[in-house]
């Protein structure tokens, strides 16, 4: 364990290093996140100020479904940004050094290229939800030990999907825009998942599982998740995790080199 | 013409060797239309008319976006950042082939490739979601706005090619491209009529090129905008054309003469 987070930390300050030789680059990649965040929040207040409600939330319940979906999109993106790289990786036949190496290979793949600069814009969020969660008076200990738990679930269907586009890139040698449908997908949890109608609404939420990673935890928050969808969620999210890494080990045993 | 030509189906030929690439891209926009879709949609359950739209406006229009945003936002111009930083871009210098007409050639394929998808995604999502849209059959307000469309694709063009040439002096200017891509997104009218806004920010931003992307077309083909809003519309498209078109000359006679090759 501790070989893995010393090699975690070499590779995450080894991405920052490469990435500040473009900085500019990267201080306009966070100035348009912000920016984008800025103006869908903006969107929401002017949308909701005039409708009261939307699916039945407030204005600040859906602020906090949003900040809560950055939360984890934030997260996943600062986590599991090696992913994104993954295609070159095969493509180069690069993949045949991760297989000779001591290390595991699904850990080089997924967790080596850590975002520091997505860090910086976790800072001010995490500061939003408190601010929303208090406003809200959710600040105990049930509701966000429900939250935790739910973010952490979110969190393994992340992560499990990111194992599945590995697989993917393996198979097809075509990742980018699979991590990118992925990205869209979550974006869908942007706003509670409730405003979709059926039969969507229930396919992103149950299997999809958008609704489970992104709505979930704000609503267990605010107390509304049954108790019934919060072990639907951890078991869904363990079976999900389970299929993922069975789906890697099919992919490896596929894997041909691919260059020179 | 004909190596244009050539040109075109070649770039048909390369969507088709990634075919599972293009099919996801698709699947990309048909979320990201019915995220907008929907949270219209919930609006207008309890709703009977919201900022002045009712819900059979407002959803032709978040329809009506999402067409014009394939039209116009599909592009490849971007592919002259690649070009540039690993030198292919010497073939320029070397064949008869115009620079400029080499990318608007390519954007064009993309554009009828995006076209040719976007009809059978929209026609099965109208069959499925059966939304009240408003069919346009007015010949009067059909012209503008095809012309708006065309107005927006060239601003288009213009801004993601001027965005490319940088990359003569600079590292990489991704940042710069998804920068843009943020303010289309937030600013060019694909999540909500822009003229939901204040007033003060609605008319700083029509003087801007983001709403002619979007935004103009797509209540254009709504109709209910008077003759002197779609003249001052079309003022302001003509002239950010001029002005993008002279930018984009002069960076690239300056990037050229900036650009120096290595290798054999």
């Amino acid at each position: 364990m501790r070989k893995y987070l010393k090699v975690w930390w070499l590779y995450t300050i080894n991405s920052f290093q490469v990435q500040l030789n473009v900085r500019w680059a990267f201080v306009l990649f966070i100035f348009a996140k912000i920016l984008r965040f800025a103006a869908f929040i903006f969107f929401l207040v002017v949308l909701v100020k005039s409708t009261k409600v939307l699916a039945g939330y407030n204005l600040d319940q859906v602020i906090l479904f949003f900040l809560s979906f950055n939360l984890l999109d934030i997260l996943s993106q600062l986590i599991f940004r090696e992913v994104y790289r993954f295609r070159a990786v095969i493509l180069s036949g690069n993949f045949d050094y991760y297989l000779m190496k001591p290390l595991n290979p699904l850990f080089r793949s997924l967790f080596t290229g850590a975002d520091l600069f997505d860090f910086a814009t976790l800072i001010p969020l995490i500061f939003a939800l408190l601010y929303f969660i208090n406003k809200l008076q959710l600040l105990d200990i049930i509701h966000l030990s429900s939250y935790f738990l739910m973010l952490l679930v979110g969190l393994v269907i992340a992560l499990s999907f990111h194992i599945f586009v590995l697989s993917l890139g393996i198979f097809t040698t075509e990742v980018d825009n699979a991590v990118f449908v992925y990205r869209d997908l979550m974006g869908m949890g942007r706003v509670p998942v409730d405003i979709y109608m059926e039969p969507i609404r229930g396919l992103v939420t149950f299997i999809i599982p958008v609704g489970i990673m992104m709505t979930f935890p704000a609503k267990s928050l605010m107390g509304l998740l049954s108790l019934s969808s919060l072990v639907y969620s951890i078991l869904f999210a363990a079976f999900l995790f389970y299929l993922s890494l069975n789906i890697w080990k099919i992919a490896l045993r596929n894997y041909s080199s691919a260059s020179s | 013409m004909s190596k244009y030509w050539e040109i075109f189906r070649i770039t048909w030929q390369q969507f088709l060797i990634y075919r599972v690439n293009f099919v996801i891209w698709r699947l990309r926009t048909i979320m990201q239309l019915l995220l907008v879709y929907f949270i219209w949609w919930s609006v207008f359950k309890s709703q009977v008319q919201v900022f002045g739209y009712t819900a059979s406006s407002i959803l032709t229009y978040i329809l009506a976006a999402s067409l014009i945003r394939t039209i116009v936002l599909s592009s490849r111009a971007s592919d002259l950042i690649d070009s540039i930083n690993t030198g292919s871009i010497v073939n320029f210098l070397i064949k008869p082939l115009g620079f400029i007409r080499y990318f608007l050639t390519r954007d064009a394929a993309d554009k009828l490739f995006n076209i040719g998808f976007f009809i059978v995604e929209i026609s099965l999502l109208i069959l499925l979601l059966k939304p009240p849209v408003i069919i346009q059959t007015d010949i009067a307000i059909l012209i503008p706005f095809f012309l708006s469309i065309a107005g927006g694709l060239i601003i288009y063009f213009c801004i993601n090619f001027i965005i490319g040439l940088t990359a003569f002096w600079v590292e990489s200017s991704w940042g710069v491209l998804f920068l843009m891509s943020v303010f289309l997104e937030s600013l060019g009218g694909g999540l909500f009529p822009l003229d939901i806004l204040p007033k003060n920010l609605f008319s700083a931003l029509m003087l801007t090129p983001f709403p002619y992307l979007i935004y103009f077309p797509a209540k254009l083909y709504l109709g209910g905008m008077n003759y002197s809003e779609m003249l001052n519309g079309f003022v302001v498209i003509a002239i950010w054309i001029l002005v993008l078109i002279l930018l984009m000359r002069i960076i690239r006679d300056a990037g050229f003469r900036h650009f120096s090759a290595v290798g054999n």
